[in-house]
């Protein structure tokens, strides 16, 4: 009950709309439902042409009844067709318009769960993107929305045409014989008890079936974003078997639903059928009696459409119900996630640079041990910092806490005012950060450079891209500054799209940048360039380097060296040289190939 | 949001290679196709049958009032209700069968061709176009080979048995129904024409959508970096409207279809009321007959609209062809890539990044990134 009601949320802005659907779906087969009184006049007519048809014999309006009277013979066949055809023109509008405002409900509704999914996830927490199946929420947005969005456009007016349908008929019958209406509805139970074992039996298989499916398309992303590495490792005969297998599974599955329609329609089309037999041969013996003219049965005949085939429909609408319980609740399951603003700051100091971290701690909330433990340490305004340390120590997790991608435990204070009281938005204004592997957004470079500010001139990003050394490797591409980047910028090198990062950042002017080994994909004397390039700006910058490079380290007020979570060693590069420990070891190791390879580079380069 | 043009393959054409390679694929199921087959004609053979029982009855036992023939007429009746049930189940079951096996060939297929593609292909290809050709173009052209052929044999099969039938009972008020045939199929075609013209703009900013979704999953991190989120909303938001207006303008289209069909069906009724009511006046024609006639004129338009749809989806529906001749378009696309990468990267000094290494030498990269 409470996923119908969710589902019924997206219902509740439209309700006029609904309104009037509403109305005229039920004005549809209702309409219908005087369309074989026509037939039956005609059929009275021409059995007794001699005597006038009169309200009572036949259920239409009294003033088309006194027309049709005016007129006789083929003229009277003419008018009457006539008549049917007018009718018919008024219905058709009302189908026309019954069509039309179900089409803006049902772009309007889809367009609400869209752009509602869209921004919540877009306001989830980083550690909910870090475990999220990305396959299995696309297909949430898009197939299940389509779901959601056709049972409440299609399917749930079609429960009120179902309703009508029936009304109209049982009544129109009921005024021609009440015995033969009752005969009709002789299967209305059966096909009743048939739709709700289907729901039951569908609604698991269909469930099965989505999560096959999910799973299915959840290797193939897999396959698609990862292509590289498994042709590298030469993995294809892996990924073809695996890839296979669950297709195989989404396949077997369908094939479950799909034998289960087959039974249902099968025995559904039988019942229906057979009700036609069953209502001509008891009309049969009702004529043998005398009870009935030829012109009600016929009428009948119609008739037995109305009441038998909405039951039909009402298997395929349950059905679509149990797809959609599930599509809903897939739906909700991402909506109902707390968004990381449900617990934000509300300050918005100005920042200026300033930064310290007090017994700093973090974990994960589903692992026991501590990523940091108790950092300690002070950042001015304007200096540089780099930390330094092997994979896991907890350098990524540091600056991810300064954006407030994570929380924390202890303090950490932004100019004096604690981290968590600001806006996480105000912090992100105000703290760039440029990661290793940073998302380029598949558009032209310059759209990608200012992104953040489309306002910004195109003397602002050239110096931007210069700063970042980007400017000379674009102004080669074909279309320049035009140059469409492909899907996560594909067409562009690794250090190119480390750059090109590194300019989008900069032409925010943001007092803090971070960045996350965001250099590691640059030679080293493009490295030299930017950060000689950056110390050149007019503004005021702090930064923090993370990097495996000791050169890239060195030239920082401060380095921090960080092993297991935890702080060893803070110093300038002079002091840590000297210290025994893991900077003087990685020092030893990379300056002296450092060295190497700066006298081999300038060898060839004379 | 993503810049990528979906391809419009709806004005290409498709060679024979490409129709023997689907219909391969739809014979792997040779058994079930007979079966599907068989079971089409069947259900288009009952669903004349049973019109023509009904007017069996009301000439045989309401208008001349002969009651002896009532066992066999429960009999014939019976057949027809039990056979329904069996067609139907068989229909359904073998065509579900068809549909799901074409589907899983088709995903193999494709991602087996995928995996010897060039890595250029993946440059230059978004992965959501891709996942959607592999997932529901798949499906829709395994729904178009089952579902859609079949409708098509099945309103060709029905069209002509209940056109044999009226044209056997009576040619004058036949020559009604054959003169409305090409207008309600011609009717038919041009607004299912217009409206999948109109659908195919809706799908292509759903593609659009689609990708954004994928842009915005992936990008989120960097997008919270960038404070970008507002944005991001205000573009896609901007999608969806658009999204909206155009498939709004197709349901236009879809819903004046129906009606003007109804009308059109039912000026055919007119006309049979006139005529096939004044032949019974004269005698020379029976009730059952008008009644049929009236019924079949009626529901003569459902089977012609089948043909016209499935004709009008099969010339409209070429961009699901992507998915089968996805081979064929890589190496296209492919050879187009290299050709726009060399005149991207063309500086007067090195006119072609692409250089010919002889086998077993040792390469160092000494240019800067």
């Amino acid at each position: 009950m409470s996923t119908f009601l969710k589902l019924m949320k997206w219902v509740r802005s439209y309700w006029f709309l609904v309104l009037i659907i509403a109305l005229l779906t039920i004005f549809t087969p209702i309409t219908y439902s005087y369309v074989p009184q026509f037939i039956k006049y005609l059929m009275d007519f021409i059995l007794n042409s001699s005597t006038p048809i009169i309200e009572g014999d036949i259920n239409l309006p009294s003033f088309l009844l006194d027309i049709f009277s005016n007129f006789s013979g083929f003229t009277a066949i003419w008018i009457l067709g006539l008549a049917l055809i007018i009718y018919l023109i008024f219905r058709g509008i009302i189908i026309f318009f019954n069509g039309y405002f179900k089409g803006v409900y049902s772009e309007n509704i889809a367009k609400d769960v869209r752009t509602s999914l869209f921004a919540h996830i877009q306001d989830l927490p980083y550690s909910y993107h870090n475990k999220l199946d990305t396959g299995d929420l696309i297909q949430r947005c898009t197939s299940d929305v389509e779901t959601i969005r056709g049972f409440l456009s299609v399917q749930m007016p079609e429960l009120l045409f179902v309703i009508a349908s029936l009304s109209a008929g049982v009544y129109q019958m009921a005024l021609i014989d009440v015995r033969i209406m009752l005969v009709t509805l002789v299967t209305v139970p059966i096909n009743f008890v048939t739709s709700v074992i289907y729901f039951r039996y569908i609604y698991k298989e269909f469930t099965i079936s989505e999560e096959n499916e999910a799973k299915m398309i959840s290797v193939l992303q897999e396959n698609v974003n990862g292509v590289r590495v498994v042709k590298a490792f030469a993995r294809e005969p892996y990924a073809i078997n695996r890839f296979e297998e669950e297709s195989r599974k989404f396949t077997k599955s369908s094939e479950k639903i799909n034998n289960a329609m087959a039974t249902f329609w099968g025995f559904s089309d039988f019942i229906t059928i057979g009700q036609y037999a069953l209502t001509v041969i008891v009309s049969v013996y009702f004529a043998k009696a005398g009870i009935i003219s030829i012109g009600d049965i016929i009428a009948c005949l119609m008739y037995v459409g109305m009441l038998v085939y909405p039951i039909k429909r009402l298997g395929r609408i349950i059905g679509d119900f149990s797809k959609t319980i599930v599509a809903t609740k897939r739906v909700e399951e991402i909506l109902g996630e707390p968004t990381e603003y449900a617990n934000d700051g509300k300050l918005t100091p100005v920042v200026t640079g300033n930064i310290s971290f007090e017994n700093v701690s973090f974990k994960f909330d589903d692992t026991k041990e501590h990523l940091l433990n108790n950092v300690n340490f002070e950042i001015k305004s304007g200096e540089t910092i780099a930390i330094v340390g092997k994979t896991g120590a907890g350098k990524s997790t540091i600056v991810n806490i300064l954006v407030r991608m994570y929380d924390y435990f202890g303090s950490i204070k932004l100019d004096g005012v604690e981290l968590r009281e600001i806006k996480k938005k105000w912090v992100r204004e105000n703290v760039g950060i440029i990661l290793q592997d940073p998302f380029i957004y598949g558009k032209t470079v310059m759209e990608n450079i200012r992104i953040g500010n489309p306002a910004l001139d195109n003397k602002a990003v050239f110096k931007a891209a210069q700063i970042a050394s980007l400017h000379n490797d674009v102004v080669n591409f074909t279309e320049g500054y035009n140059t469409l980047v492909g899907e996560k910028g594909v067409t562009l090198s690794g250090g190119q799209k480390q750059r090109l990062a590194i300019a989008r950042m900069l032409v925010l002017n943001k007092p803090i940048m971070i960045f996350d080994d965001s250099l590691s994909a640059v030679d080293t004397r493009t490295d030299l360039n930017i950060r000689n390039a950056l110390k050149m700006r007019e503004k005021q910058l702090t930064s923090i380097i993370i990097t495996h490079r000791i050169t890239t380290a060195l030239q920082a007020d401060k380095i921090m060296v960080l092993e297991d979570g935890r702080i060893t060693n803070i110093g300038t590069h002079e002091e840590l040289v000297k210290k025994e420990g893991l900077y003087k070891t990685l020092w030893s190791i990379q300056g002296s190939l450092e060295d190497e390879f700066k006298d081999l580079v300038s060898k060839e380069v004379e | 949001m993503n810049q990528f043009e979906e391809q419009d393959y709806s004005n290409s054409k498709i060679d024979a290679k490409i129709w023997k390679k689907i219909f391969k694929l739809v014979l792997k199921n040779k058994k079930h196709v007979a079966v599907l087959v068989t079971a089409v004609i069947c259900l288009a053979f009952l669903d004349v049958m049973y019109p023509l029982l009904n007017s069996y009855s009301i000439s045989t036992f309401f208008e001349n009032q002969e009651y002896e023939k009532i066992p066999l007429f429960i009999l014939a009746y019976s057949l027809v209700v039990i056979g329904y049930g069996v067609t139907v189940f068989t229909f359904i079951k073998m065509a579900g069968k068809v549909e799901v096996e074409v589907a899983y060939e088709l995903r193999k297929e494709a991602f087996l061709k995928l995996q010897n593609l060039p890595f250029s292909y993946y440059d230059k290809t978004p992965a959501g176009w891709i996942m959607a050709r592999l997932t529901s173009d798949s499906r829709k052209l395994s729904n178009i080979l089952s579902w859609g052929l079949v409708d098509m044999l099945w309103g060709f099969a029905t069209m002509s048995g209940i056109m044999i039938i009226l044209i056997l009972t009576n040619i004058r008020l036949a020559l009604i129904n054959l003169a409305l045939t090409p207008v309600i199929f011609v009717i038919g075609l041009y607004f299912r024409k217009t409206i999948l013209k109109a659908y195919r703009k809706v799908r292509k900013i759903n593609s659009k959508i689609t990708a954004s979704y994928s842009e915005g999953i992936s990008g989120s991190k960097t997008t919270k970096t960038l404070v970008l989120e507002d944005k991001t909303n205000t573009d896609f938001s901007n999608l969806c409207n658009e999204m909206k207006t155009n498939a709004i303008k197709a349901v236009i289209r879809s819903s004046v279809l129906f009606p003007i069909l109804m009308v059109v069906s039912y000026v055919g009724v007119l006309f049979i009321m006139r005529l096939g009511g004044g032949m019974v006046l004269n005698g020379d024609l029976s009730l059952g007959v008008l009644y049929l006639f009236i019924i079949c004129t009626i529901q003569f338009f459902d089977p012609v609209m089948h043909v016209s749809t499935m004709i009008a989806e099969l010339q409209q529906a070429r961009a699901c062809w992507s998915s089968a001749i996805i081979v064929e378009t890589c190496i296209t696309g492919s050879k187009n890539w290299i050709v726009q990468m060399i005149n991207k990267y063309k500086t007067p000094s090195d006119k072609s990044p692409f250089k010919t290494i002889p086998p077993p030498s040792l390469i160092i990269n000494k240019t800067p990134t």
